[in-house]
C-alpha cells in the first residue's frame, strides 16, 4: 500500500516536472492557427502594472497560452467532445452530420422591432447612396445571405428561433429598403431559379465559395451594364478545386476532426489583367489568391490574402470604371474577379480601416460604382461596416 | 490566483513544495514563513493592493488578543474585542457595503452622495471573519493569545483557505502552527482530495456554469418554462460543485502541509428539510454566524419570540455577508421565512412524511433559493420566477442541454450523494483497491488538464464574498 501511495505521489512530481520541462523546451508559438488569434505574450512589467495587477494576470493568460503541446491538449478535448461525448456544440461549432454551423445561442435577441431596426439600417445608407448618384455614379447595396440563415434548417430546433430572429431583420431591412428607394440587389434571388443557395456556400466555413462569389461578381456585372456601363465579364472564370486541405473557419474550430469536409476553390489567375496593388497605402506583389500548389492546407483568407483595411488595384485600363468594394471578408473573392472588369479597384473593411469616413473616402476617390457589400445576418448591425457615416 | 489554472498547477504548487519540503522538519519556524511568504505572494497574484489591507488586519488581530489576553478587566477585555470588531467590521463595511448604502441612500432619500466605486479585495468576508472568530474565542477564554506574529499572520493568510474558505477556527489549527506532522501519507491523502477537487471544478461545476449562465443571460422573450428550470438545476450543481470544489482543494493542500481544515460539506442536496440542508451546507459560516451571532444574541435560551428575532438577524447578516446586493438579503430572509417554519411546524410535518416528499421539497425550495441568489438585476428575478412558473415553451433547449452534458449530469447527480466515496473507498486496505484508485485520479488529473486547455470559462464564484 505505502509503495502504491509513494509511487503515486512521485509519478505526479514527475509529470508535473515533465509537463514544465517540455513547457520550457517548446519553441515558442505566437499565433495560434485552429484558434485563429494571437497568443499572450509575456508581460511588460512595470510597478503600476504588478500594483493594479494587470502583470500577474498577463502571467496567467501566457501561461494558459503557453502550456506544453497546448495544440495537443486542445485537439484531445475536443475529440473527446466530438468523438466520445458526441455533443452536438463542439467548441461552439454546431455539428451536424452533414454541415458544421456557427453557435448562435448566446446572442442578444432584444431588439423585436423589426421595422424599425429595419428602417434605422437602410436610412445610415440613403445619404451615401445620395451622394454618389448626385455625382453621377452608380451606387449598389449587394446582400448575400448569410451563412446562418441559408442553414436554418440544418440546425437543431432550439437555435432556430436565433437565425429566424436574424432573418426578420433582414427581411425589415429589405422591406425598408424597397420603401425607401435604396439599391439593393438580393444574391439570394439571383441563386433561387439556380437551385438555392445552399451549393454556393461551404459547409465548414461561414462564407460562400468561389462559385457564389463568382454568381455575386455577375450579378454586379450584369447591374453596371443595365446602367450602361461598358466592361468586360469574365463568365467563364475557370473554377477549380485546389489540391489541399480546406481549413475551413469551422472545421479549424474542430481541429479538423469532423468527417464534414470542404473543398476550395481557385480561377484562372491567367485572365486576370496585369495590375499593380497597394495594401493599407503600400505597395505590395501580393496575389490575388494566396495559395501556391504544394502547400498542403489552404483557407479562405487565402481570398486577397485575408481582410485588410484598405486595398487598392489599378489595372492601367483608363477606359473601364472604377469601383469602390465595402464590407467584410464576403468581398474578398469578389473583388479578385472584379481587377478583370474595372480599371481601378477599391475596397474598405472598416473593421480595420480608420483612415477616413467613407463619405470623406468617396470625395476623394469618388468611383464610377459604390457597392456595398454585406450578408443579410449582418446587414442591421450597426458596428463595423454597418457604421459608415 | 486560482487553483485550477496553470500558474497554480505548474508553479506555485511546484514552487512552494519545493522549497517547504527542502527545510528539514524540525526547522519549523523557517517552514512556516516560507508557507507566509508563499501565501502573501498568492494573494499579492490575484489583489496586489489587498494585501496591505490583510497585513492590517493580521496585525490588529494580533494585538486585540493580546490585549484581551493581558486585560485584568472586562472593559479592557471589551476593549480589545471592540477594537478587532471596529477594524475588520470597518475594512468589510466599507469595501463591501459603503458603495451600496450611500447609492441605496441617494435612490431612497434623493441624495447626490458620491458613492465609492471600490474594487472589494478578493476573499476579504473570509479573512476578516476568520479574524474575528480568533479574537472572539480569545475573548471568550476558548483559546489562548497567540503571541508569535508568524503564527497568527499564517492562520489569517494559509493560501488554502484564503480567498474561499473554510473559515477555519484558530482552536482548530492552533496547534499545527506550532507542531504539525507532514508524512508521505498525508501528502498522498491531501493529493487526492486536491486532486477530486480539481476534477470537479474543471470537469463539472465549469459545464453546469456555462449552460447556467447561457440561460440566465437568455433574453427573457425566447427563454421558456423548462429553459428556466435548467438554468435553475444548473445553477444549483455548479454552486455546489464549485464551491466545493474550492474547499475540497483547500482540505487537501492543507493536508499536503500538515493541516487539518473543517469540513465544509456533507452532501447538502440529500437533505430532507432546509434545516437539515444549513447543517450540511457551508459548515463553516453556519457555525461562524451560531457561535458568534446566534449564540451571543440568547439563541433560543429566552423564548420562540427571540429566537426568532434572533434567526431574523442571523439570516439577514448571512444574506448580507453573501454580497450588498437586496437579492442576498432577500436570499436570506426567505431562509429565515422557511427555518422559522420548519421550527413552528413544517419540520414535525416533515418527519411524519414519506422521506422522498421531505428530499423533494428540500430540493425545490434549495433550487429556488439559488435562483433568488443568482438574480442581481433589478427586475430580473420577478422575471424568471414567472418564467419558471408559466409552465410553458419548448423543451429544445432542455434536450440540447442535456445531450451537450450526458456525463455532467450523471456524474454530477451521483455526486451529490454519498454512493460515489463509498464506491470509491471499496476494499480500503487492498493493495489492488489503491491502484485502481490512483488509476481513476490520474485519469481525473488528465481530463482536468485538458478541460484545463480547452477553456477559458474558469471562475470561481465564491471568489466574489
Amino acid at each position: 500500500m505505502k509503495t502504491i501511495r509513494r509511487g503515486f505521489v512521485l509519478l505526479l512530481i514527475l509529470l508535473t516536472a515533465g509537463f514544465l520541462f517540455v513547457s520550457f523546451r517548446e519553441r515558442r508559438q505566437t499565433v495560434s492557427v485552429y484558434e485563429n488569434r494571437t497568443l499572450a505574450a509575456s508581460p511588460e512589467f512595470s510597478l503600476q502594472s504588478a500594483w493594479d495587477g494587470s502583470y500577474w494576470k498577463g502571467w496567467d493568460a501566457y501561461f494558459s497560452d503557453h502550456a506544453a503541446r497546448r495544440d495537443q491538449l486542445l485537439r484531445d478535448w475536443t475529440w473527446l467532445q466530438l468523438c466520445v461525448k458526441r455533443q452536438p456544440v463542439v467548441n461552439d461549432v454546431v455539428v451536424t452530420p452533414t454541415v458544421l454551423l456557427p453557435y448562435l445561442g448566446d446572442r442578444d435577441l432584444s431588439h423585436t422591432d423589426f421595422e424599425a431596426v429595419g428602417r434605422d439600417a437602410v436610412e445610415r445608407l440613403l445619404p451615401i447612396q445620395e451622394a454618389v448618384e448626385a455625382r453621377g455614379g452608380l451606387f449598389l447595396y449587394l446582400e448575400v445571405e448569410g451563412y446562418p440563415s441559408v442553414y436554418r434548417d440544418e440546425f437543431p430546433a432550439m437555435l432556430r428561433p436565433t437565425v429566424d430572429y436574424y432573418r426578420q431583420r433582414a427581411a425589415a431591412f429589405d422591406a425598408a429598403a424597397a420603401e425607401k428607394g435604396l439599391k439593393l440587389l438580393r444574391l439570394q434571388d439571383v441563386l433561387e431559379p439556380k437551385g438555392g443557395c445552399k451549393p454556393y456556400y461551404y459547409k465548414v466555413d461561414h462564407h460562400y465559395t468561389l462559385y457564389g462569389a463568382h454568381e455575386a461578381y455577375l450579378a454586379l456585372c450584369a447591374r453596371c451594364r443595365e446602367e450602361g456601363l461598358e466592361l468586360p465579364v469574365l463568365e467563364e472564370p475557370g473554377i477549380c478545386p485546389v489540391e489541399a486541405e480546406f481549413l475551413g473557419a469551422y472545421s479549424r474550430k474542430l481541429y479538423e476532426l469532423s468527417p464534414v469536409k470542404g473543398e476550395f476553390y481557385s480561377f484562372d489567375l491567367s485572365l486576370v489583367p496585369p495590375y499593380t496593388r497597394w495594401d493599407e497605402g503600400v505597395q505590395t506583389d501580393a496575389p490575388l489568391i494566396a495559395w501556391r500548389p504544394g502547400e498542403p492546407t489552404v483557407r479562405y483568407e487565402a481570398y486577397m490574402g485575408g481582410d485588410r483595411g484598405e486595398t487598392v488595384i489599378c489595372t492601367e485600363r483608363p477606359e473601364l470604371p472604377s469601383i469602390l468594394i465595402v464590407g467584410d471578408s464576403y468581398t474578398n473573392p469578389v473583388e479578385a474577379f472584379c481587377v478583370c472588369s474595372f480599371n481601378e479597384v477599391r475596397s474598405l473593411d472598416f473593421r480595420y480601416y480608420s483612415g477616413k469616413t467613407l463619405s470623406q473616402y468617396l470625395r476623394d476617390y469618388p468611383a464610377d460604382v459604390v457597392v456595398i457589400l454585406r450578408d443579410s445576418v449582418n446587414s442591421t448591425i450597426p458596428e463595423g461596416n454597418g457604421d459608415l457615416r | 490566483m486560482v487553483f485550477s489554472s496553470f500558474s497554480f498547477l505548474l508553479f506555485f504548487l511546484p514552487a512552494v513544495c519545493l522549497c517547504y519540503f527542502a527545510v528539514p522538519r524540525r526547522f519549523r519556524t523557517a517552514r512556516n514563513l516560507i508557507l507566509l511568504l508563499f501565501s502573501l505572494f498568492f494573494y499579492f497574484w490575484g489583489e496586489a493592493r489587498g494585501v496591505l489591507l490583510m497585513a492590517a488586519v493580521i496585525l490588529v488581530s494580533y494585538f486585540s488578543a493580546i490585549l484581551i489576553g493581558k486585560a485584568k478587566t472586562k472593559t479592557a477585555r471589551r476593549l480589545g474585542l471592540g477594537l478587532e470588531l471596529l477594524v475588520c467590521l470597518g475594512v468589510l463595511g466599507y469595501f463591501k457595503y459603503a458603495g451600496w448604502l450611500l447609492s441605496m441612500a441617494n435612490s431612497l432619500l434623493g441624495l447626490r452622495l458620491p458613492a465609492p466605486e471600490l474594487l472589494m479585495p478578493i476573499g476579504i468576508s473570509f479573512f476578516t471573519f476568520q479574524s474575528m472568530s480568533y479574537v472572539f474565542d480569545v475573548y471568550q477564554g476558548k483559546v489562548a493569545p497567540q503571541r508569535n506574529l508568524l503564527c497568527v499572520s499564517l492562520y489569517v493568510s494559509l493560501f488554502p483557505q484564503l480567498v474561499a474558505g473554510p473559515i477555519v477556527r484558530y482552536g482548530s489549527v492552533a496547534k499545527e502552527l506550532v507542531s504539525r506532522r507532514e508524512s508521505a501519507e498525508e501528502i498522498y491523502e491531501g493529493l487526492q482530495r486536491f486532486l477530486m477537487g480539481l476534477g470537479k471544478k474543471l470537469l463539472l461545476a465549469n459545464a453546469f456554469g456555462r449552460e447556467a449562465a447561457a440561460v440566465f443571460g437568455m433574453d427573457p422573450a425566447v427563454r421558456s418554462s423548462p429553459s428556466a428550470w435548467l438554468g435553475a438545476v444548473c445553477f444549483t450543481l455548479q454552486i455546489y460543485f464549485d464551491f466545493s470544489a474550492y474547499s475540497d482543494m483547500a482540505i487537501g493542500l492543507g493536508r499536503v502541509f500538515g493541516f487539518h481544515f473543517p469540513e465544509n460539506f456533507n452532501y447538502p442536496y440529500i437533505s430532507r428539510s432546509v434545516t437539515e440542508f444549513w447543517r450540511r451546507w457551508h459548515i463553516s459560516l453556519s457555525a461562524w454566524f451560531r457561535d458568534y451571532v446566534y449564540i451571543p444574541l440568547g439563541g433560543s435560551r429566552r423564548g420562540l419570540p427571540r429566537q426568532i428575532l434572533n434567526l431574523l438577524a442571523v439570516w439577514a447578516l448571512t444574506g448580507l455577508w453573501h454580497g450588498a446586493s437586496w437579492n442576498f438579503v432577500l436570499w436570506g430572509l426567505y431562509y429565515f421565512v422557511l427555518l422559522v417554519l420548519e421550527k413552528c411546524f413544517l419540520g414535525r410535518l416533515l418527519e411524519r412524511l414519506p422521506r422522498v416528499l421531505g428530499h423533494v421539497y428540500t430540493l425545490l425550495a434549495v433550487t429556488l433559493g439559488w435562483v433568488l441568489f443568482n438574480c442581481t438585476e433589478p427586475g430580473q428575478l420577478g422575471v424568471y420566477l414567472r418564467e419558471l412558473f408559466s409552465f410553458r415553451g419548448s423543451f429544445d433547449h432542455v434536450l440540447l442541454a442535456l445531450r451537450q452534458n450526458i456525463p455532467e449530469f450523471v456524474f454530477g447527480l451521483a455526486l451529490c450523494t454519498p454512493l460515489p466515496l463509498k464506491l470509491f473507498r471499496l476494499g480500503q486496505d487492498k493493495p489492488w483497491a489503491e491502484a485502481l484508485r490512483c488509476l481513476w485520479l490520474l485519469a481525473v488529473l488528465a481530463l482536468s488538464v485538458l478541460a484545463l486547455a480547452g477553456s477559458s470559462f474558469n471562475p470561481f464564484i465564491y471568489f466574489r464574498f
